[in-house]
């Protein structure tokens, strides 16, 4: 589904030359649950982004679902991000002057659905994610636990197949934290969806088909769910 | 449909919830698009006051090179070359006093005819009262009742004498706003018989009214000392200077509007400096750069037009609270100064012009921008 090939990422900072990823290679199949550890400033982040569209690598390739990523123009990346991914951020990224069932609706307004269709998709996936009494809420109504699950429902309403997952549990108590990986698996499993997560978080490392440790740009290493 | 109601859902919510910078915008629209009003209302004003309709079934003789009206001076004899046109091409000469006076305060016009000229030469109905017919008396037009809210029965103090006003009269053209009385009572008041302002040449239907213009304005007895004009377009020449206050009002006006550019350019400025986390959630989940404009746009739009009616609301009840305490008035002629619908659509039309313009500038480059250099920001 995904292939990554020698991916090189660097970008300035001041008159710095700053390598974030250094000839990364990998492969990753339909429904499989990753995780990628590593230290802060270690390139995960900038991986997610490469491998969503956000930002362009300088050099090497990425491809899903045989859609070639590093060539693509801005609008084409957008229509790619609509239609087969979505995106969870440590810090929820919700909209704070909309409700939690007006952010879900979202990516499928984006899609040209009405609001009034999309709200009642939205409803359903909230009730699923535990918020049936929070959905007229807004995200400074909603504690960070809430949020982040606003935040998956809005991921997944659109019915992307990929999820990628940046520090998800990163602001979050270790209950809350439990509840959103425990949230993360059931939707791989149920409803085989491709996850990519980047945490520091172990436990979300336990549920995974694949862990990769990325250092200074670099896979480090690699385990499945076998060792 | 769904679609665009959707678009205004949303828009609308975010104004809202950015409440006090959607307030600031529109209070810096405000006082750009009010200066606009103003302006557009002064040039309309000044306009009109030196557009005159010409009436063109009467001409005027009076003193060349015065700058008032008031100072020109015209004898009998000097009637004599238009009255030679009569009955071919002139069906009467009259002649007629032409004051600035001041009356209780208030600068105003003072014309004097014959009683039985007001009517048949100077198109004057009798709206209420009676006609001045008595020695103390005058009539005054519906403008200098409305200026001065005068009544029947009130006492005018004139030249050290005191009039009562017996009616108010409806007038065309700039006799609008002058006070009238009887011929002889003006020649006793000012104590110059025999000497006028104006001759007043009422020229008979059908005739070539600018060829008896010219033969009039060429006779050698007139041509050295004389002008002729139409009757109202005198004001025309006395008030080019004011009328050219249109041309240079409205670049003042264009500059007021475009304003509104610079205004909603710094204002998106900002939005897209303060609000690039929004504008990359919108990116990351799929909504099209295009997308993102269009509703920058329509929410900067909707504050422009919301700016300019509070504008045009505040602005013409300062316009009707200042002609109703302090009115302009030109040669003693009242100048209302209001806003026509027309200004009000052309400013809009430039309003909306210049708001996207204001949109467009700081968002051209949104479409080839990737989402991580919002992120970045």
């Amino acid at each position: 589904m995904i292939s990554i090939h020698q991916l090189h990422k660097s970008y300035h900072r001041g008159t710095e030359t700053v390598h974030a990823l250094r000839g990364i290679d990998l492969e990753i199949e339909k429904g499989e649950f990753i995780v990628i550890l590593g230290p802060s400033g270690g390139g995960k982040s900038t991986l997610l982004n490469l491998i969503g569209g956000i930002d362009h690598p300088t050099s090497g390739t990425v491809s899903i679902n045989g859609f070639s990523l590093e060539k693509a123009s801005e609008e084409s990346l957008t229509i790619f991000r609509r239609d087969h991914v979505g995106f969870v951020f440590q810090f929820y990224n919700l909209l704070s002057a909309l409700n939690a069932v007006e952010n879900v609706t979202l990516p499928l307004m984006a899609k040209g659905t009405s609001f009034n269709q999309a709200k009642i998709i939205a409803i359903n996936i909230l009730t699923k994610v535990g918020l049936k009494d929070r959905l007229n809420h807004l995200p400074s109504e909603l504690s960070g636990g809430e949020q982040q699950r606003v935040a998956i429902a809005r991921s997944i309403i659109a019915e992307p197949e990929l999820i990628l997952a940046d520090e998800p549990t990163g602001d979050l108590d270790s209950y809350n934290a439990q509840e959103i990986t425990a949230l993360m698996h059931d939707l791989n499993q149920q409803m085989g969806l491709t996850i990519i997560v980047a945490t520091h978080n172990l436990s979300l490392a336990e549920k995974a088909d694949r862990v990769f440790e990325l250092r200074d740009g670099k896979i480090q290493s690699t385990a499945n769910d076998q060792d | 449909m769904t679609r665009i109601r959707d678009i205004f859902r949303f828009v609308i919510k975010d104004i809202i919830s950015d409440g006090w910078r959607s307030i600031i915008t529109i209070v810096n629209l405000l006082v750009f698009i009010s200066c606009f009003f103003a302006m557009v209302a002064l040039a309309e004003a000044a306009y009109k006051f030196g557009n005159q309709p010409t009436d063109r079934s009467a001409l005027l003789i009076i003193s060349r090179n015065v700058f008032d009206p008031s100072e020109s001076v015209v004898k009998e004899e000097d009637f004599l070359p238009a009255q030679e046109l009569i009955p071919q091409y002139v069906k009467s000469v009259t002649p007629l006093i032409f004051k600035i006076i001041q009356a209780n305060g208030n600068l105003m016009q003072l014309r004097a005819a014959r009683l039985e000229d007001m009517q048949t030469v100077h198109s004057l109905q009798l709206i209420s009262g009676d006609w001045p017919t008595k020695k103390n008396e005058v009539a005054i037009g519906e403008g200098s009742a409305a200026l001065a809210n005068w009544k029947i029965g009130d006492t005018i103090h004139i030249y050290g004498s005191d009039f009562i006003i017996s009616g108010v009269v409806k007038a065309p053209g700039t006799k609008f706003g002058a006070l009238w009385m009887n011929l002889d009572v003006a020649s006793d008041l000012f104590n110059k018989p025999g000497e006028y302002q104006f001759a007043w040449v009422q020229l008979q239907s059908g005739v070539d009214a600018e060829a008896v213009r010219t033969k009039l304005q060429n006779d050698p007895r007139l041509s050295s000392r004389f002008d002729v004009y139409f009757a109202d377009n005198l004001y025309l020449e006395y008030t080019k200077a004011v009328s050219d206050m249109k041309g240079v009002s409205g670049i003042l006006v264009i500059l007021a509007l475009s304003s509104v550019m610079l205004g909603t350019y710094c204002n998106i400025f900002l939005i897209l400096t303060e609000r690039s986390r929004e504008i990359t959630i919108l990116r990351a989940v799929g909504f099209q750069s295009s997308t993102i404009r269009g509703l920058i746009t329509l929410r900067t739009l909707l504050e422009v037009s919301a700016g300019y009616l509070l504008s045009w609301a505040i602005t013409s009840l300062i316009l009707h609270w200042f002609n109703k305490i302090n009115p302009i008035t030109l040669h003693s002629i009242p100048l209302p100064v209001t806003i026509s619908g027309l200004a009000l659509l052309f400013g809009f039309i430039l309003t909306i012009i210049f708001g996207w313009a204001g949109v467009w500038i700081p968002t051209r480059h949104l479409r080839n921008r990737s989402v991580a250099s919002f992120i970045h920001q």
